[in-house]
């Protein structure tokens, strides 16, 4: 079995060395994402302690079910986004290293502190690969925003360590600290306001327009993807296993996570361009999956969050590339660009009919366990928004792909001349990639029941035996 | 109309701010702290794994950290994973610095710099290189560290460019001394693990308190960080310096 700590250890070698073996760098990025995956299967389940000093004075790093989920989901999507993307991807083959050192680190650490560290690392590689868009403005946008944000995390970490004199997030949970109480009030907020900024909820996602907006193939569909679901796992396990939360506390962050959906789905449905649309549709997903983390529902959640992210990296890299060959990202330019890419625009449309949530598709599983897991708890608001706006999503999704599809007007026969272009989106390789990811989602959406089973059962996902979802079985210190 | 809309929200998240902390949490004065009942008191006391009873500069030997400067102990033992992170944090920001301002392959003309200036240079440089690496060698025993002492490499070279209008630094050196550094940053954690069981364990024996070969594997951290931060931020020095003559 391997130690945990060489999932974050691997990667910042390989990060160093890149500086000193520049020419070989886009070589170390590969190796070091493909070790990642490799290591990820024969990782030792359970505590990891750090330094040999026991928790809560020393750190130690938990690998429970949910962090294993995590860390197989960000670790597969940036595989599959540097070999998409490998030309792109050179450039910036430390900052990417680095990046994935700070994801690992984010999902399985144990320490409050420590997350913070890891966080800006994490963050700190989002600007930078910001930069690609090529507007600075919009960076150094997120790069105040984020900062700020990091900053109000610290402090109410500060508050919560001299009330209770740790940092260890097992100690902390078995303080049962009640997180209805107004002490506690400012510095959850100050917490939960560093977590808002990077799950993109409103009021605090103001900078995602700028980012998202000018993303390329590469970073667009890593950060829909990858950062994205990071950011939530964590959310989910803070939220959760950490700060249990209660009362009217619980109440506002749900409604700030559903008016977060409903705000971004009809923001998406207003949209011409692709980038656009995607990336008001993210801001929706995140805050419903915000909204389910708070309310307690983990399951449901982390199912919406990983169809979420696999979609949204297959559409992003799509829209990415397609933006690079014809200059624009307005779907009403790009009529018929499907017609002579089929594959492609398979893996696309999968995409999008599962965001959906259309049955077979695994988008539906993870909506339907929302649903029925929001009702079995007496709640009828929720479901009803997401119903609602399901058929926004819907109309929205069903134009673009009409557009993209069919060549020419109403009326008329669809034929190649009728088409934006006929110049190939993805080389043979690339499309098979593209398409095998989506058949991912197919594939779990038709056998929803063995998709679910890995992902949840104690003893299922990847034939661990170590503690599923819960923290508080581990007490840390005395 | 969407001004007003965040400037009400500013006001109200200042409100909530500055009430919710003044009424309700209970927060030391400055100076009234407690120490007794957090994670800091076995850190000050040492005895995290096992107690040690008083510690005596000069005296205590083999004691848990061995480092006398106890915010060092931390840094460097108690919380060195932090400190890893921290480094790549650094280490990140230089290399996105170099990445967005390093890409003019020429440098440009500063302005010729006064006579006092140059002569003198050529004095301070050397006093502030020692002092610098003096710093970081004896993180464990004074004030400073890694970082500081690091960071007063960087300002000698940046000395060096603001006296000498032709100066040019041959930067693969550093970039050498940045990357294998933080290689045996990791590495030392790993040797660690495989000696010990666990990742950056204090594996060396910890000597005497206040002696200057003392506290284990703290100092080799240290001059590790050292040497890894005077050369980063000597990189984002020349990338930055770059940038204002091109512009």
């Amino acid at each position: 079995m391997i130690n945990p700590v060489f999932m974050i250890a691997i990667p910042l070698i390989l990060a160093f060395l890149s500086l000193v073996a520049a020419r070989i760098k886009k070589w170390l990025l590969l190796s070091g994402v493909l070790i990642n995956i490799a290591i990820l299967f024969f990782l030792e389940k359970g505590e990891t302690v750090i330094g040999g000093f026991k928790p809560p004075f020393g750190i130690n790093l938990i690998l429970d079910n949910y962090s294993m989920v995590g860390l197989a989901l960000a670790g597969l999507l940036l595989l599959a986004g540097v070999v998409l993307s490998l030309d792109k991807a050179d450039k910036y083959s430390t900052v990417l290293l680095t990046a994935l050192a700070g994801i690992n680190g984010m999902l399985l650490t144990g320490d409050l502190f420590n997350l913070f560290i890891f966080m800006e690392i994490t963050i700190i590689s989002a600007y930078i690969l910001s930069t690609a868009g090529k507007k600075p403005e919009y960076s150094f946008n997120y790069l105040v925003i984020g900062s700020i944000g990091s900053v109000f995390y610290l402090a109410g970490l500060v508050v919560f360590y001299s009330l209770t004199g740790t940092l260890n997030m097992a100690d902390l949970a078995a303080q049962n600290l009640s997180m209805g109480t107004p002490e506690l009030l400012v510095p959850l907020f100050l917490i939960f306001t560093a977590f808002a900024i990077e799950a993109k909820l409103i009021p605090f996602g103001g900078w995602v327009k700028g980012v998202y907006g000018n993303s390329n193939r590469l970073t667009g569909a890593l950060f829909a993807s990858v950062y994205a679901s990071t950011v939530l796992f964590v959310f989910g396990r803070v939220f959760n296993e950490v700060f249990a939360l209660s009362g009217a506390v619980q109440t506002i962050i749900v409604l700030i996570g559903v008016v977060t959906f409903a705000f971004g789905e009809a923001a998406a449905f207003r949209q011409v361009k692709m980038r656009r649309i995607l990336l008001y549709s993210s801001i929706g997903q995140s805050g419903l999956a915000a909204a389910l983390f708070a309310l307690g529902l983990i399951f449901p959640a982390v199912l919406l969050v990983i169809s979420n992210a696999v979609s949204k990296f297959i559409m992003f890299s799509i829209t990415g590339k397609l933006r690079e060959i014809y200059k624009t990202d307005d779907y009403t330019d790009l009529k018929g660009v499907f017609f002579s890419n089929k594959l492609t625009g398979i893996a696309f449309s999968i995409s999008a009919m599962s965001l959906i949530g259309l049955p077979l598709f695994f988008g539906f599983y993870a909506k339907l366990n929302a649903l029925t897991a929001l009702f079995n708890g007496g709640n009828w608001f929720i479901p009803a928004v997401i119903l609602l706006f399901a058929i926004v999503e819907g109309a929205y999704f069903i134009r673009l792909l009409i557009a993209l599809w069919a060549p020419g007007k109403e009326g008329e026969i669809a034929d190649k001349s009728h088409a934006v272009g006929e110049i190939r989106i993805f080389n043979i390789k690339k499309s098979i990639l593209v398409f095998i990811l989506s058949l991912v989602i197919l594939a779990a959406g038709l056998i929803p029941d063995l998709a679910g089973k890995l992902i949840s059962s104690d003893s299922g996902f990847m034939g661990g035996d170590g503690p599923a979802f819960t923290m508080s079985q581990l007490k840390g210190g005395e | 109309m969407k001004k007003v809309f965040t400037a009400a929200l500013v006001i109200l998240f200042g409100v909530v701010l500055l009430f919710g902390l003044s009424k309700s949490i209970d927060i030391a004065g400055y100076g009234d702290g407690l120490i007794p009942g957090k994670a800091a008191d076995a850190y000050i006391n040492k005895n995290v794994t096992s107690g040690t009873g008083e510690i005596i500069f000069g005296e205590t030997k083999n004691a848990e950290t061995g480092s006398a400067n106890m915010v060092t102990s931390v840094i460097a033992n108690y919380r060195s994973f932090d400190t890893l992170g921290e480094v790549t944090v650094l280490f990140l920001a230089a290399v996105g610095v170099s990445l967005i301002m390093g890409k003019n392959s020429k440098e440009g003309k500063m302005k010729k710099s006064g006579f006092i200036l140059r002569t003198s240079a050529g004095i301070i440089f050397p006093v502030m290189l020692i002092t610098g690496i003096y710093i970081f060698t004896h993180g464990h025993l004074t004030p400073g560290g890694g970082f500081p002492g690091g960071s007063m490499i960087a300002s000698s070279f940046l000395l060096l460019y603001l006296a000498d209008e032709n100066f040019k630094l041959k930067i693969t050196g550093f970039k050498v001394a940045e990357g294998l550094a933080g290689t045996l940053y990791v590495m030392v954690g790993a040797v660690g693990l495989i000696i010990g069981g666990y990742f950056l364990i204090n594996f060396l024996p910890t000597g005497v308190v206040g002696d200057l070969f003392s506290a284990g594997i703290i100092p080799v951290i240290y001059v590790l960080i050292g040497l890894k931060v005077g050369s980063e931020i000597t990189g984002i020095v020349r990338d930055m310096h770059k940038e204002e003559v091109s512009v």
